[in-house]
């Protein structure tokens, strides 16, 4: 497994809630947002078993509801343990983020 | 949606995808379902989601490898794991309904073949004993309990092999055999049981009376549970 798979399998989680915090979205639309974000290579699979675990959490809550095109779909929506939850996880990513920026930019002065 | 809804929904969408995508979540499918320690509802409920996404991406020409990558297993494993456990409730309910019926199939059984003994010029004994028919009864729940759980495990360990002639041809074999093993011993026991303790003359007509009134009861009390 790359270094990268790693820290995104941690990440994974925060950045669905990520989304999901902007507007409410069905499946099929989160797995398609994640993708154009810049992680084109991860299966749009993976989406279920973190949602599952999220609503598990209380984190995000899933309504059947008509959609433009017509069928019925599930969206989801973000809970406010879940907005916590995700503020927390924004804090998390900061304090790695800062270091390691710091730590393995190249040095170009 | 209840559960069995969403089984007959899912029976229908499934038709709509290509055969190689068919396969493959066909394959999760059995696995994830297999597992009957699972949440009927919650697995019922993610197996739509995942065919509704499949039959999206089918749909802008990607496949189910696409979608959820190229080890099937994993990745059932990863979702079974994040399904919550059915709850001890259902389970008394799902095990206590099963054992309802084979109660009530048992009366029916039992008053046909009285009849049939009774067509045939003999002079059966109407008379059921207590303790004879509760261990044929225990010993019917326990055989079905097991052979479910057997051919369960069996299906869910075959879910990813490939198929081929020898493979059915064996999934087959064995369940006949657990089949036939099952009848085996409840016939034994029912042959080598004597009959003693207290009874009461309970003729066949009753018996399958009694046995048709369960068998209604079992089935109104399932349609209420679906509708709650």
């Amino acid at each position: 497994m790359t270094v990268r798979s790693q820290l995104l399998k941690g990440f994974l989680d925060g950045c669905v809630l990520a989304i999901i915090e902007k507007q409410t979205v069905y499946g099929y639309e989160l797995s398609r947002k994640l993708q154009e974000s810049g992680l084109p290579d991860v299966p749009e699979g993976t989406i279920y078993p973190v949602l599952l675990r999220l609503q598990k959490q209380g984190w995000i809550v899933s309504e059947m509801r008509p959609s433009e095109s017509g069928p019925n779909r599930k969206y989801y929506s973000i809970t406010s343990e879940g907005g916590q939850a995700l503020a927390l996880i924004r804090n998390e990513w900061e304090l790695l983020s800062i270091p390691l920026e710091r730590l393995l930019k190249e040095e170009n002065s | 949606m209840n559960v069995q809804d969403l089984i007959k929904e899912n029976n229908e969408k499934r038709e709509l995808l290509h055969v190689p995508n068919k396969i493959y979540y066909e394959q999760l499918l059995v696995y994830i379902r297999t597992k009957l320690s699972l949440s009927e509802q919650k697995t019922e409920e993610v197996l739509m989601d995942m065919l509704d996404h499949l039959l999206e991406a089918q749909a802008d020409g990607k496949s189910a490898t696409d979608v959820f990558g190229d080890d099937p297993k994993a990745y059932a494993d990863d979702v079974i794991e994040q399904i919550p456990d059915e709850e001890k409730r259902d389970m008394v309910k799902f095990w206590g309904r099963m054992a309802f019926q084979l109660i009530a199939y048992y009366f029916i059984a039992r008053g046909v073949i009285l009849f049939a003994l009774d067509s045939f010029g003999e002079a059966p004994d109407t008379r059921i004993y207590l303790l004879p028919s509760l261990i044929q009864l225990a010993v019917m729940i326990g055989v079905v309990w097991i052979a479910v759980r057997l051919l369960m495990r069996q299906l869910n360990k075959a879910a990813f092999t490939e198929e081929t002639k020898t493979s059915r041809w064996k999934e087959f074999a064995g369940a006949g055999t657990v089949g036939a093993l099952g009848f085996a011993i409840i016939a034994v026991v029912n042959w080598v049981l004597p009959y003693f303790g207290p009874s009461m003359d309970f003729p066949p007509a009753s018996s399958i009376g009694i046995g048709a009134v369960l068998l209604l009861v079992s089935w109104v009390l399932k349609r209420t549970e679906w509708r709650s």
